[in-house]
């Protein structure tokens, strides 16, 4: 049985409509258009270019002459729609965290951190709270119970400020809600100071003991006040055309289909998700699954200058960089702009990365036994991050501009970004299959080469081997071991002429670890990939010419065609 | 040619606006929902950025060895001599005197310090129009109805006054010899980039604002400081103001000090563009409002707050204007979706982007699936036949219907 669904995306720059068709084989993808979203003021429907999108995806499905009427529509919500969240917790680097951590998850974006350690003075806390244009308040502290006969809990003065401090909704007219995911002990004192001034939503505790952190209930209850909040806002009224249709944050939708794929391939996962004007990270490590929103208007001008190919670029990298930041949208149309425009998603990227590094850790604050192995270690005690890039062979790019930008642009930000050790096979979502996919009810198995464009393979040795040498890496084709090229200093492109299952065998020295820990052989398949590339720079190590070496990196990746390359180097305009 | 994936309108023609005028600091507000307002009234009062001014007396032991002319809490006005100290027989004198005013908080006789809570500084609109909501220590909602010019960026706090032209054309610059005293308390209209002796020169001679293409990105960092940083007595030292040194000159709010600055292109060396210069140049001699929006940074995620010049229509203070009563303007940001959906074969179009001047022709049908960018980035494009003759590919984000 063949059953037929519509996902559409209302994000920040472009609303996007598809049409999927689902049946045991899998899911397919029938049609797609987009429509530039208008900017979200108070007085726009945003669901007017919604409906544009979804009419031209129609007609474009029924232009084989068969009629369409999807079974059911998703859509999810980017565009100023999306649950704008202020999270709340006793100590930052704990309930903080995991406040933060169960709104992330549910696709929201976190405005503020409050805590008692967050460095503030308490009426900053108020008026940056009241400054905010927030959706709900995600709050939580203090395990389950033994919590007052310690004295008056610091989770009475988290709940004080929150009263004090939240703003009303903008819009409805209405209370900004509380999702209360602290202490269950202290439930009735905090009633008592909220008063009839805040509308309180009940969940589970999300650390009801040190030990353990449960975001499912207040993840819930996060998506089930966007679901009933969003049909308020004046922005959204015009969702009641599309009848019953499920209303998710688009980062919840793609979050669900990251841990989809990663239960498939029984590997851990890092996905990126380029939007424009912030990049999100999801991440399925050891069966922790964790979100992060990064916006790009934290780059520095100073951190970008090293991405750059040519040192005359730098001149105007202030104002391009200030103006992106001012309009993300713009896109580059001169190869001079992308240079400049890819030097900053880089340096975004990197710095994405480092705060997901920070955010996906092992649970802070826990009592953990020593291992015999770690009598001598200091640094157990939990905090851990569990980004650790030898555990990840899979990452995938997707959100809006892995759809404008080509596969080599993109393959060409990933070794810098992510600092890559092993083998690491590189996929990119330029269908923007993966937010889609919580719309298809019988989930496919998500195999990446199936729905996904596979990129290239990056074969890397980390930080843990600064020198290697030409019998590092090997391909097996047709059982036999092939050595590959490897330049120390450079990165290397190695064609994959047939696409068929190729397996690619690093061979480290006694000390270098690849995934399978110090001195083991460690091999990976890769499945319908073009291009492999083994990078065997070291990390960290200060060039004599940082532009030459931008610009061979981007010469073998095939990003600028050879004359723009030659061009810069002669220092021409 | 620059494209926008981003469909921001850049100029919005006889259109309901709102402006959220935030208090620089903590606020309280003077007016009500429902209230007219003129660009004179008062929105409200906000505590004054520096809270205590010091005055520091000479001391002898444990005790001011000045004469003291104050008490703690008596009201003190700015320049009010607050005490005296003769020594070497009457040879020396010091005077010491109040820097605002305000209130006497403390006398500490140990240090000689005298601390003075500043008077908290008033707001005004500057947009005539009506209040729509006031939000509580942040600022007030103001509504009215009137053409707008979206800023790119910008720096300083909202001010308004009369339009003058300074620049014969949007490519023009401006030389800072074109301004002299006589703009005082007027919003200049430079061409295209502004340099910071421009500005330097516009601060001395206590000009309102200024709107311009773009400036470098360094000079806005400047002037942003400036704007944060630059006190009165700052002022007068640094510019040498003789006549406002006098007593009873005047002195600003210090929201007024530095003249607002709004970029319609952005940062760089961009001329302005033909469709804003126009119609600011309508509105020669005329008031008008200008934000920089510094503020902006203080209520993040706000749609209302950023950088921009709003021509309100006179008698706006007392119109009613409501969202059903969007004006037809070309780049009401309501019409964007609507003007997508009409660029269907036939349509006329203006082309922005091609060339400085904006180009207009007919639209003859959606674009391939490949049209892409120079840099093989894909657009959502279409085809448009120009008055020329000549058949182009834009991306939509280019075009404007007209109707």
């Amino acid at each position: 049985m063949v059953n037929s669904y519509v996902h559409l995306d209302i994000g920040n720059t472009v609303t996007r409509a598809k049409a999927w068709s689902a049946s045991a084989q899998g899911a397919r993808l029938l049609a797609s258009a987009t429509i530039p979203t208008p900017p979200a003021l108070e007085s726009v429907d945003l669901t007017e270019s919604a409906f544009l999108a979804y009419t031209e995806v129609k007609a474009k499905v029924e232009e084989s002459g068969q009629r369409f009427d999807p079974e059911e529509i998703l859509v999810t919500v980017s565009a100023a729609g999306e649950p704008r969240v202020a999270c709340a917790g006793v100590v930052k680097g704990i309930s903080g965290e995991s406040a933060k951590r169960a709104a992330l998850v549910a696709g929201a974006t976190v405005t503020d951190l409050l805590a008692v350690d967050d460095g503030r003075l308490e009426y900053q806390r108020i008026l940056d709270l009241r400054r905010q244009d927030i959706s709900m308040v995600v709050m939580a502290g203090g395990v389950d119970e033994e919590i007052l006969g310690q004295g008056r809990h610091q989770l009475f003065n988290v709940a004080k400020v929150v009263a004090a401090g939240l703003p009303d909704r903008r819009g409805a007219g209405t209370k900004v809600p509380v999702v209360y995911a602290a202490s269950l002990e202290g439930r009735e004192e905090v009633l008592k100071i909220f008063g009839d001034s805040v509308d309180v939503v009940w969940t589970d505790n999300v650390r009801s003991r040190l030990e353990e952190e449960n975001l499912e209930p207040a993840r819930d209850a996060v998506l089930n006040l966007f679901s009933t909040g969003i049909r308020h806002d004046p922005r959204f009224t015009g969702l009641g055309r599309f009848g019953a249709a499920k209303v998710l944050p688009t980062g919840h939708s793609t979050g669900l289909s990251v841990r989809r794929m990663a239960e498939v391939l029984k590997q851990n996962v890092l996905v990126i998700s380029l939007d424009g004007d912030t990049i999100q990270v999801f991440s399925q490590i050891r069966g922790v699954f964790t979100r992060t929103v990064t916006p790009v208007t934290r780059v520095q001008a100073k951190d970008v200058t090293r991405w750059l190919p040519s040192a005359r670029l730098g001149e105007r990298l202030d104002d391009v960089l200030a103006n992106w930041k001012a309009a993300p949208g713009t896109l580059p149309a001169s190869w001079d702009d992308l240079a400049l425009y890819l030097a900053i998603q880089k340096q975004a990227l990197l710095e994405a990365v480092r705060e997901h590094s920070v955010t996906a850790i092992e649970l802070r604050g826990i009592h953990r036994q020593r291992q015999i192995g770690e009598t001598f270690q200091v640094n157990v005690k939990g905090g851990d991050t569990l980004v650790r890039m030898e555990r990840i062979g899979t990452v995938c790019i997707t959100g809006f501009l892995a759809g404008l930008l080509s596969p080599a642009a993109l393959l060409s930000l990933v070794p810098d970004a992510f600092e890559l050790h092993g083998v690491t096979k590189v996929y990119v979502d330029r269908e923007g299959v993966l937010e889609s996919l919580a719309a298809v009810q019988e989930e496919p198995d998500l195999l990446p080469e199936s729905l996904l464009t596979p990129a290239g393979v990056i074969l890397s040795p980390g930080r843990n081997e600064e020198r290697i040498g030409t019998r590092w890496a090997f391909i097996k084709k047709d059982s036999t071991l092939e050595p590959l090229l490897v330049k120390p200093g450079e990165i290397c492109h190695i064609p994959i002429l047939a696409p068929h299952p190729v397996v690619f065998e690093l061979h480290p020295s006694g000390k270098g670890d690849v995934g399978d820990g110090e001195g083991r052989r460690f091999s990976a398949q890769a499945v319908g990939f073009g291009s492999a590339y083994v990078d065997a720079r070291v990390f960290g190590r200060k060039t004599d010419d940082r532009y030459r070496e931008n610009r061979n990196t981007y010469r073998v990746f095939g990003v600028f065609p050879d004359d723009v390359l030659s061009g810069w180097e002669r220092g021409m305009k | 040619m620059a494209v926008y994936a981003l469909s921001r309108p850049r100029v919005l023609k006889d259109a309901p606006v709102r402006r959220l005028r935030i208090f620089p600091s903590v606020g309280e507000s003077m007016v009500s929902p429902g209230s007219k307002v003129e660009a004179g009234t008062i929105l409200g009062k906000y505590a004054s950025r520096q809270r205590l001014r010091f005055v520091r007396m000479e001391t002898a032991g444990d005790k001011i060895a000045a004469t003291l002319l104050v008490t703690e809490g008596q009201k003190v006005k700015r320049g009010e001599v607050l005490g005296y100290y003769s020594y070497m027989f009457g040879l020396g004198y010091t005077e010491y005197t109040s820097p605002c005013d305000g209130e006497i908080e403390v006398i500490s006789h140990a240090t000689g310090r005298v601390a003075i809570k500043e008077e908290p500084s008033e707001m005004a609109s500057h947009l005539p129009g009506t209040v729509e909501h006031v939000e509580e220590a942040v600022g007030v909602l103001v509504r009215t109805r009137g053409h707008m010019v979206v800023g790119a960026a910008g720096a300083g706090y909202a001010r308004s006054g009369a339009l003058v032209r300074k620049a014969g054309e949007p490519t023009e610059q401006v030389s800072p010899q074109k301004v002299s005293p006589q703009d005082a308390d007027r919003v200049v209209l430079a061409g295209s980039t502004v340099t910071k002796e421009l500005l330097e020169a516009c601060l001395r001679s206590r000009v309102a604002a200024i709107i311009a293409g773009s400036a470098p990105f360094s000079v806005v960092q400047w002037y942003e400081n400036l704007v944060q940083e630059l006190d009165w007595d700052e002022f007068l030292a640094r510019y040498w103001a003789r006549e406002l040194k006098k007593k009873d000159a005047v002195v600003p709010r210090p929201t007024e000090i530095v003249p607002a600055l709004v970029l319609t292109e952005g940062y760089g060396n961009m001329p302005m563009s033909d469709e804003a210069f126009e119609l600011l140049s309508s509105f020669e001699g005329k008031p008008v409002f200008v934000d920089g929006a510094s503020l902006a940074g203080v209520a993040a995620g706000r749609w209302d707050a950023g950088p921009c010049v709003i021509m309100p229509f006179a008698g706006a203070g007392g119109e009613e204007a409501t969202d059903g009563s969007a004006g037809s303007g070309s780049g009401d940001p309501a019409g964007r979706p609507k003007a997508l959906r009409e660029l269907a074969p036939g349509v006329r179009v203006r082309v922005y982007g091609l060339t400085r001047e904006p180009v207009e022709g007919t639209v003859e049908g959606p674009a391939q699936e490949d049209s892409a960018l120079p840099v093989s980035i894909p657009v959502n494009s279409v085809r448009v036949v120009t008055k020329g003759g000549e058949t182009i590919t834009v991306p939509a984000a280019n075009i404007q219907a007209l109707g």
